[in-house]
């Protein structure tokens, strides 16, 4: 079967709405104590949307889903969650500075 | 179909004990999970590794999948008479949402295709991810992208169908970023809404130039001349060529910015900038009046460049 079609693909920073908590437990699987326990932690970051409630942008989808994924795949419990994700942060940002040099080292 | 030998894939033996398989699933899983791995092909190894995990960790399945007893792994496989009337019927728990397993383990434990009718199952699409390479021209203005998705129908017996998107992929992402196209992953069933679709953005290697988030690097050899007495000299940029002021006294690896002559920021919140990243050149071979020329400024010059190490 194939189906041509052409669809937007959606950048967060472009898009104001977001999804609510609902859509994020279901695109991630994470549970509500555990969502909360991350956007507490500021391991996911939510944005107020009046009445406690919280938007997520495509950052936050992407890591919610990872941490879904993380929690699932290795059977981790809430502090060891956290713990991944802070040391898989600290993976991120030393790669991307990694990243930054090599851009400014000459090619060998 | 081909067989699939889960005790292989696990590395275990097929008398193994339930603990024995959860710590060769846990050493795998490791060293493949894609959110953590380097590996190249990790995608792929973890998925097979879950799949095998998936039916080795449970009595009832590992046990329906000894009942098939040995077959070589990748070989040509029909699941014996009478397994759907003994199998068939088990009802197998998955968690939603997950990884989407080969055709062997839907013909055996499809779940997702008995499910289905079984009033009141439904369950969401499947996330789909897929990689899109971009030059960074078209990342500059924006590029429509196509290519073939393996969607899995969830509906179907496990099978997955061929779809061709076309994706927009607005101008402003950057190397490595990740965008979503809402409901363009597996379908849904039983009313259940369809999976979303991941791009992952890769940037094909330019000869010029790199990118780190919005900013843009592009190296410019200087000659010792040039970066000794300072130039004005023309370089490219993503979309034009630009004069760049190289002052007196440069030294390699001196970074020059050039304001917002980098990538665009999505929503109209401007450009990254360009860095010339200053590199001086040596002449590989010299003329005699060259050579000359350099031997006169080594004897007149003064200029001690390891006057840090003391001495003489």
């Amino acid at each position: 079967m194939t189906i041509d079609e052409t669809t937007d693909a959606w950048v967060a920073s472009l898009e104001e709405i977001g999804i609510d908590l609902a859509e994020l437990r279901y695109v991630s699987g994470l549970s509500r104590a555990s969502v909360r326990a991350l956007v507490e932690s500021g391991l996911v970051e939510a944005r107020p949307a009046g009445r406690a409630r919280w938007r997520f942008d495509l950052r936050a989808i992407e890591r919610a889903r990872i941490a879904g994924r993380l929690r699932a795949d290795f059977e981790l419990n809430e502090s060891g969650l956290l713990l991944a994700l802070t040391l898989l942060d600290r993976v991120d940002a030393l790669e991307r500075q990694l990243a930054e040099l090599r851009c400014r080292a000459p090619r060998s | 179909m081909q067989y699939k030998d889960y005790y292989e894939v696990l590395g275990v033996a097929r008398d193994a004990k339930p603990e024995q398989i959860k710590k060769a699933y846990r050493l795998l899983a490791r060293k493949y999970h894609p959110d953590v791995s380097k590996e190249s092909n990790a995608e792929e190894r973890f998925k097979e590794v879950q799949e095998a995990y998936e039916v080795l960790k449970d009595r009832d399945k590992r046990a329906a999948y000894d009942q098939l007893g040995s077959w070589r792994s990748g070989q040509e496989f029909r699941p014996p008479p009478g397994w759907e009337d003994r199998f068939g019927d088990t009802r197998f728990e998955f968690r939603p949402g997950g990884a989407s397993f080969s055709d062997f383990f839907s013909e055996l434990f499809g779940a997702r295709a008995r499910g289905n009718g079984r009033g009141g199952f439904a369950m969401r699409g499947e996330d789909v991810e897929a990689t899109v390479e971009l030059t960074i021209e078209q990342a500059l203005t924006g590029a429509e992208a196509s290519f073939q998705l393996a969607v899995p129908e969830s509906g179907a017996r496990g099978g997955a169908a061929a779809r061709t998107v076309k994706v927009r992929i607005p101008r402003g992402v950057t190397d490595g970023e990740k965008l979503r196209v809402p409901g363009k992953g597996g379908r849904g069933v039983g009313g259940a809404p369809d999976g979303d679709l991941y791009l992952r953005i890769v940037f094909r290697p330019h000869p010029l130039f790199r990118t780190s988030g919005h900013d843009v690097y592009l190296e410019v050899p200087v000659a010792p001349w040039e970066a000794a007495l300072g130039a004005d000299i023309e370089i490219p940029t993503l979309d034009a060529k630009a004069r760049l002021k190289v002052p007196a006294g440069s030294r390699a690896g001196q970074r020059l910015r050039l304001a917002g002559k980098g990538l665009p920021r999505p929503g109209a919140r401007g450009h990254g900038d360009l860095y010339a990243v200053i590199q001086v050149a040596t002449p590989q071979s010299l003329d005699e009046r060259e050579r000359s020329l350099f031997e006169e400024l080594a004897r007149v010059s003064r200029f001690e460049p390891r006057r840090r190490f003391g001495g003489s």
